[in-house]
């Protein structure tokens, strides 16, 4: 998933302040956790992970539309703490590009932190389950993007931009204000009537978003879990070191 | 998103917009974005919409760059409308318009102010390790594209990815593999870069920006004007 590609104007103004302070919140955390390395050293290596990610998001793949992100495999090379700053520079240099909207930066880096800090956890504990790094680099790949896209799906809920929960909001808000009912148990009957549209329409039209974000999803978390595995292939075979999970480099 | 292409018309384009401060430029549109995000009705977010396009239409024959970049956010605004089209359809008009104007100025931005500049900027405002990771971040990027056209290059030249999509995902895995083998030197090299030259834990902009003009602060006036407005109309 990597980045919503919700632009400005349809995120409410508590989620993007919430999305904005809690990414402040975790830069706080992983500059802490940097504080002891070398800033020399850090500096280009989340620079060139940012560019590396960058890279890949313009590589278009042919007649599906999707693009890499490489978050994973940032997470497996730089650990959590580094790659959350790098996710945050992406999401900076996207948004100024108008790949993503300017006030989603902060859900955005939420969204790419996750997947940072999950596929570092993963690949930590997978590379030593698996004999072939493409296998371990492949399944953590499909796992991370399967559970941001879950986390996508709760803000898409929660913000209320799915197109099914703002139907119902606009009928409730219709009914309230126009249906002006002759006495509090008709008023009731019409609640109920809208709590039970929003149990079924709302619930239904999450559902039928999920299916489409899964499915499509699904081819995309292949392509990039093949990728994602062949570069760890590659890599464990050329530069060890690189994707070592017991490498101490790694915040 | 062609990067390589935005720095060519930040860098080389010569147009009032990119004459003007690049501090002035981002509080405009800083203001403009807040104005395009505010309109509530249909008639608001096109007045807000036409108010950018006259902002933006200064960058002159750029603009249609500039439009072509903010199709994408509407791309996206409308997959959202989609559902508002039967229930409401003037809210959903107004999300895809807001959509529209949002990306018009960040393209705007970023097509008449080299990114160093905007950097800078937000330099200001960031931590040290942030802003200079996008700095070196946004050097690295060109390097790395030359690299990878190289060997993208180079692989065409020797018959092709492979016959099917499978092969061909596999073949640009172990591409990126030997760019991110490559970057990984690039680190060590400016690590070293780094050293000698003393970093002293922030790179400082050397980029010195003379006092501000009457263009700038008319910028900033019609950017706020049109925020006052929007608001007002709420």
């Amino acid at each position: 998933m990597s980045h919503l590609h919700i632009p400005d104007g349809l995120i409410p103004l508590p989620w993007i302040l919430a999305g904005i302070g809690l990414t402040v919140l975790l830069v706080c955390v992983a500059l802490r956790a940097l504080k002891r390395r070398d800033r020399a050293r850090v500096v280009p290596r989340i620079a060139t992970l940012s560019a590396l990610m960058l890279l890949a998001m313009g590589l278009p793949i042919p007649l599906l539309g999707y693009h890499l992100n490489l978050t994973v495999l940032t997470g497996m090379i730089a650990g959590p703490a580094e790659g959350f700053i790098a996710a945050l520079v992406v999401n900076l240099i996207l948004a100024l590009t108008a790949h993503g909207g300017i006030t989603v930066v902060g859900l955005n880096t939420l969204i790419g932190g996750l997947e940072v800090f999950l596929g570092w956890l993963l690949w930590s504990s997978l590379r030593r389950a698996f004999r072939r790094p493409f296998a371990a680099a492949a399944i953590a790949t499909v796992v991370v993007l399967l559970i941001s896209t879950t986390a996508m799906l709760g803000i898409v809920a929660g913000t209320a931009i799915n197109p099914g929960f703002a139907l119902h909001r606009h009928n409730h808000a219709e009914l309230a204000e126009h249906a002006q009912p002759a006495d509090d148990h008709e008023h009731a009957e019409l609640e109920e009537s809208a709590d039970h549209e929003h149990d079924t329409d709302g619930h239904g039209s999450l559902k039928a978003f999920a299916a489409i974000v899964y499915s499509a999803g699904a081819l995309g978390w292949a392509i990039e879990a093949l990728v994602v595995g062949s570069i760890a292939e590659f890599i464990t075979k050329s530069r060890p070191d690189m994707l070592d999970p017991g490498s101490g480099r790694r915040a | 998103m062609d990067v390589q292409f935005i720095d060519e018309l930040a860098a080389n384009g010569r147009t009032p917009l990119h004459d003007a401060l690049p501090w002035a430029k981002i509080a405009a549109s800083a203001a403009l974005l807040a104005a395009s995000i505010a309109a509530r009705t249909p008639s608001a977010a096109a007045a807000a919409a036409a108010a950018v396009v006259m902002f933006a239409s200064a960058s002159r024959n750029q603009l249609r760059h500039a439009v072509a970049m903010a199709l994408y956010p509407v791309f996206f605004a409308g997959l959202f409308a989609l559902g508002w089209i039967r229930s409401n359809p003037l809210f959903a008009l107004t999300v895809v318009i807001r959509a529209f104007s949002a990306g018009l100025v960040a393209a705007t931005l970023i097509t008449t102010t080299p990114f160093v500049d905007v950097f800078a900027a937000i330099s200001r405002v960031m931590p040290a390790i942030v802003s200079d990771a996008l700095f070196m971040a946004y050097r690295s990027f060109f390097i790395l594209v030359d690299e990878l056209q190289d060997l993208l290059r180079a692989v065409r030249l020797r018959g092709g990815a492979g016959r099917s999509l499978t092969e061909q995902l596999r073949t640009y895995g172990q591409v990126l593999g030997v760019v991110i083998l490559h970057s990984a030197d690039m680190t060590e090299r400016m690590y070293r870069v780094m050293i000698v030259r003393g970093y002293s834990q922030r790179i400082e902009s050397a980029r010195e920006w003379p006092p501000p003009r009457p263009l700038d602060y008319l910028l900033i006036a019609y950017a706020m004007t049109v925020l006052g407005l929007v608001l007002a109309l709420r």
